[in-house]
């Protein structure tokens, strides 16, 4: 305690020695804001120039630079796809000089010499950002070919480190992570269940995207709570001068986006998007289900004088299967599942003094999961709520050091019930979850950036756990185009989202059954900028877990009742049994080579990446390599602007003609090819029924399919007018129509006292062409 | 920017004719199915019914995977097969039954007890290789009994006055120390023309059922992991399980630990996604299968149109 009590007040003493330092320099602080739209930017550079003291704006748009020197200062605003501004002005001593930017957006067809106007300032953007930091657009997610349409987890399917298993699941596997590992968040508040129509597509609607933020791994200690990944999306369209609609429709959907301003005050922004296959094809093509999903999301934003700003946001989104097993029969009999998530949440951002900036704000994310097929009682809710309350203060100490502390309190209430013919379970959790997180930012010079950050985790459900987590960073910029990084960190989880028998993932928290999930990153990167406008990154990583948790397939033998029903029935209220516990190592070298700017803009990535898991009673307990683990993996996504390629002094608002390719390699994925098959009745009195001959496994994953190979073009034609465009597009996914195998499932034929095996290719998606439009509608003053 | 369209043009085309013609060789490529290594194991099918004789036990052999498989070439007929009962340490061994192509002890003068605790073992020769593997079963207690209700005749899907549908019930008297209620349904007059088409599950023509006419003719539920003390209980028939007009017979199984897991995880072994896992399976040494013990009872009822 002495100890704590003599760290806290040296470092009282430091920052108010710091803080007399900067009082004989000059501060610089302010929004940077869209000139188009009038939305703050976040993530822009601001430097200032001879001195190489930067900063970057934060979520809000909002930046300051302490001790900056007095006299003329020439500073620079910077962002890929703005225009850069350099500002000239005067800083007096201990003034802090408030500054708000407007920057003005550039097409992406900007010709190479503005690029070379800004030579330098890519390498010095990607050295303040943090290790395997991937960041994309709504153009950008827009630009590349998807099934049917846009999709942003089926882009970030391309970006190196990322796999996907199938082409019917939208879901991240991210560096050996499974997709239960991956926090997902919307404008700050946690996402469970991410994917509509069993994985198929994700629940963010493209249009209503304004950026995402991917941390593949090595995030720093603001974040938490799950071992692999953080998705970060910003919603939106927070436009504050101009009304805008986005109207997108296509083979699948239909979605709309909107954008009010609120005079000066704010604005109100909104998006909704539904399928409509159950009211169209599922009415005339035999097969399809009458299955729909929707998704909707709205946003406030207020600012109450200079210092303070309010936002609400709710998103939701719901998924309904509707199922008739026998159209055709006089008495209908069917089952009914429906997933949802409901989102809100209202915060408060608040300039409390020139050092401080605090964000308070109070969310609750609910996923609920709903099966119910009455005919043979068979019902299902998986249900979690999550409560949650944040602070985080921002301080800017001085050029040498930021600190920034949070504050979470969750209550998070968890449900699994099952009412079953033959057991009922009802696991009911209710916990409270604590994070505290410090992070340190120190500029030892101009090319040297430390990062050290420290999470507390108290997490209880039925036990205690406490957990404390050291992260680590190192940023090291080598000469003017090359930046080295490293990051190490350790990473608890104890929220599962768990695949299997059944066609949705359920969701569970530690208990004392089940314990937190951890994982060890080690992250090794090198960045460097070719020739003004491409990108070169490599990582190498190291990921150890333990405890990690995977469905138990065999549970129905392993699980113990706890209590008896009045009818004698098994009812099961703990978790003991449900999981089999494991432990793993993930590693891998990823280069990633991009091309932000010009007409012929993407990314090129290649994988090397190998992931082993051992779990109690899987494979005799020996390691294994899981169904996603993919040994090399290329991508290749590329969009060309025709126009802007091939035609000279294209005007920028006039029309534009896009194609977009997408390309991928991966070598086979592993599978379990039995080794033999016996024939044993499964009940004793049966004679020589289908169920007389089965398959016996030995190793796991030991064999691998095909290469995986696909192929996807988009087209698209923008034609603008006044205050308004028009975009129709063509979709073309696997193109070559290869057949991807997904996996083999083996028929067994007894005939004339002979076993004939047959073994079935499941394939992925064929080629499947689609089309759709995008009108949008602009209103300015 | 137009300098630089023009110098990178022929490239372009270049590229793109090379981009073509690589994804024109991305051809489908077949699956070569011969890298899982065989293992030989003694398959067990063993159970053991007190107050009945020892016999029926099947020991085969598993076959390697992707061959056309003649059933008869998988039965072991020169094994060597030992039951113990553990508590009194008494042996037989088994001989092999022509009939039945199984192994039985030949001497009708023992009976399996209930309550006891018994052992197989085998020892056999598999492509030369020397194969042990044993199990231990035990035999649940006396006492599982289905109460006739009288109640055995039903219209198919018949409802009550509430609107309610009717399902055939079974109460029963469970035996201590079983740790499943295995429900054993078979159809004893199944075929096309009394099959129910006008189900409200499945779409099926009549091809279909002839094809797979076991599969719709032998249908089972099981209830585990109820109390152990329980001196009743009740199980309904669900209607899902009944594909054919007429008479069915119902075979109750009490079955052990060993019962349940082979039961409960020996079929389904695959995922969704393809992948695998293994069964529990409480064979020791090279074998598996199943080798457990169980206490029956039969009762019957009628579905009619």
């Amino acid at each position: 305690m002495k100890i704590i009590c003599s760290c806290l007040i040296l470092l009282f003493l430091l920052m108010n020695e710091i803080n007399s330092q900067t009082d004989s320099l000059g501060i610089i602080r302010g929004y940077i804001v869209n000139s188009t739209n009038g939305k703050n930017l976040s993530d822009i550079i601001v430097y200032l120039e001879n001195y190489n003291i930067s900063a970057e704006t934060n979520m809000d748009g909002y930046f300051e630079i302490y001790n900056s020197p007095t006299g003329i200062q020439s500073l620079t605003f910077s962002c890929l796809g703005f225009k850069t501004i350099k500002k000239i002005m005067r800083v007096q001593k201990g003034e802090n000089k408030i500054i708000n930017i407007n920057l003005e957006p550039i097409l992406l067809c900007t010709n190479e010499v503005v690029i070379n106007s800004n030579s330098g300032y890519i390498i010095k953007e990607l050295f303040i950002k943090p290790v395997s930091h991937v960041e994309l657009t709504t153009a950008q997610i827009n630009k590349i070919p998807g099934l049917g349409e846009a999709d942003l987890l089926r882009t970030l399917q391309t970006i190196p480190g990322i796999q996907s298993i199938s082409d019917y699941s939208s879901m991240l596997y991210v560096r050996g992570g499974t997709p239960g590992e991956n926090l997902y968040l919307i404008d700050g508040t946690v996402v469970y269940n991410p994917e509509h129509a069993f994985g198929m597509f994700s629940t963010f609607n493209s249009s209503s995207i304004e950026k995402v933020k991917l941390l593949k791994g090595g995030f720093g200690a603001e974040y938490g709570g799950r071992l692999s990944s953080v998705l970060d999306v910003t919603n939106y369209g927070s436009n504050l001068k101009n009304f805008k609609c986005d109207l997108t429709l296509s083979l699948l959907s239909g979605s709309l986006v909107m954008n009010v301003p609120i005079g000066n005050l704010g604005f109100i922004a909104g998006s909704f998007r539904r399928t409509y296959l159950d009211h169209t094809a599922a009415k005339i093509i035999e097969g399809i289900p009458p299955y729909y999903f929707w998704d909707g999301s709205l946003k406030t934003m207020l600012n109450i004088g200079n210092k303070n700003k309010i936002t609400v946001n709710y998103f939701g989104s719901r998924d309904n299967l509707n199922y008739i097993l026998n159209k055709e029969a006089k008495e209908k009999v069917g089952f009914v599942y429906d997933w949802r998530n409901v989102i809100g949440s209202i915060n408060w951002n608040w300039i409390i003094t020139k050092f401080l900036f605090a964000g308070f704000s109070f969310s609750g994310s609910k996923y609920t999961s709903r099966f119910n097929f009455e005919e043979i009682r068979m019902n299902e809710l998986n249900k979690l709520e999550d409560y949650t309350l944040k602070s985080t203060l921002e301080y800017f100490c001085s050029k040498y050091f930021t600190f920034r502390f949070g504050y979470e309190y969750k209550i998070i209430n968890n449900l699994l019930y099952e009412d079953l013919t033959s057991k009922k379970i009802d696991i009911t959790r209710q916990v409270n979850y604590q994070t505290g997180f410090v992070t340190t930012a120190w500029n030892p010079s101009a090319s040297l950036n430390i990062e050290a950050g420290l999470r507390f985790d108290y997490f209880n459900s039925q036990t205690e756990y406490k957990n404390l987590d050291p992260r680590i960073s190192f940023k090291y910029h080598l000469n003017e185009s090359t930046n080295l990084k490293f990051s190490a960190g350790i990473y608890h989880q104890y929220i599962n989202r768990l695949p299997r028998l059944f066609i949705a993932n359920i969701i569970t928290t530690a208990d004392k059954f089940t314990s937190g999930s951890f994982a060890c990153h080690y992250i090794a990167g090198y960045q460097k900028e070719l020739g003004n406008s491409i990108i070169l990154e490599i990582e190498s990583y190291l990921k150890v877990y333990k405890n990690i948790y995977q469905f138990n397939q065999n549970f129905s033998a392993d699980v113990n009742p706890n209590y008896y029903s009045i009818d004698n029935k098994p009812l099961i209220v703990e978790s003991c049994g449900f999981y089999n516990r494991g432990d793993g190592k993930s590693y891998g070298i990823e280069l990633f080579l991009k091309k932000e700017c010009g007409a012929i803009t993407g990314w090129f990535g290649y994988t090397l990446a190998r992931t082993e898991v051992k779990f109690e009673g899987i494979n005799t307990g020996k390691s294994f390599v899981p169904r996603f683990d993919r040994f090399s993996t290329i991508n290749l996504s590329t969009s060309v602007d025709l126009f802007c390629l091939f035609k000279e002094n294209q005007n920028q608002e006039s029309s534009k003609l896009l194609v977009g390719m997408n390309f991928i390699y991966g070598t086979g994925v592993p599978f379990t090819l039995p080794s033999s098959v016996y024939s044993v009745q499964k009940l004793p009195d049966w004679t020589n029924s289908q169920y007389n001959v089965s398959i016996y496994p030995t190793e796991i994953n030991t064999m691998r399919l095909p290469p995986y190979i696909r192929l996807d073009f988009s087209i698209s034609y923008e034609k603008q007018f006044n205050g308004w465009s028009v975009a129709p597009y063509f979709q073309f996914f696997n193109v070559l129509n290869r057949k991807n195998i997904w996996f083999l499932n083996y028929d067994i034929e007894t005939n004339d006292k002979k076993i004939i095996l047959h073994i079935n290719r499941r394939n992925m998606l064929p080629f499947l062409p689609s089309v759709g439009i995008n009108i949008k509608f602009i209103k300015t003053d | 920017m137009i300098r630089l369209g023009r110098k990178y043009r022929k490239l372009y085309s270049i590229v793109l004719f090379l981009s073509f013609n690589f994804f024109s060789a991305c051809d489908d490529e077949g699956i070569i199915l011969d890298g899982a290594s065989y293992v030989p194991k003694i398959v067990i099918e063993g159970y053991l019914y007190p107050g009945h004789f020892i016999d029926n036990i099947k020991i085969t052999r598993n076959m390697p995977f992707n061959e056309v498989i003649d059933y008869e070439t998988t039965i072991l007929t020169d094994v060597k097969v030992k039951l113990t009962d553990l508590s009194s340490r008494k042996y037989y061994i088994l001989s092999y039954n022509k009939t039945n192509s199984t192994y039985w002890y030949e001497s009708r003068d023992i009976k399996i007890d209930f309550n006891k605790i018994y052992k197989l073992e085998v020892w056999t020769a598999i492509d030369e290789k020397n194969l042990y593997a044993y199990s231990v079963t035990t035999t649940p207690a006396e006492g599982l009994k289905i109460e006739k209700n009288g109640t055995d005749t039903l219209c198919y899907r018949e409802k009550d006055s509430a609107n309610h549908l009717v399902k055939y019930k079974i109460k029963l008297y469970p035996s201590k120390g079983s740790e499943i209620i295995a429900v054993s349904i078979t159809s004893e007059q199944p075929g096309v023309s009394t099959f129910i088409f006008d189900n409200p599950y499945l779409k099926i023509d009549s091809s279909d059922v002839k094809n797979d006419i076991t599969r719709y003719s032998n249908q089972f539920f099981s209830l585990e992991n109820y109390n152990p003390d329980a001196e009743e209980l009740e199980i309904n028939i669900d209607w899902p399980l009944i594909w054919f007009y007429g008479k069915y017979r119902v075979i109750v199984y009490a079955g052990d630990k060993n019962f349940k897991n082979f039961f409960l995880t020996q079929k389904d072994v695959q995922e969704p996604d393809g992948n695998f896992h293994e069964p529990k399976l409480d064979i020791t040494g090279d074998g598996i299968g199943v080798f457990a013990s169980a206490v029956t009872d039969t009762t019957y009822f009628f579905v009619k149109r």
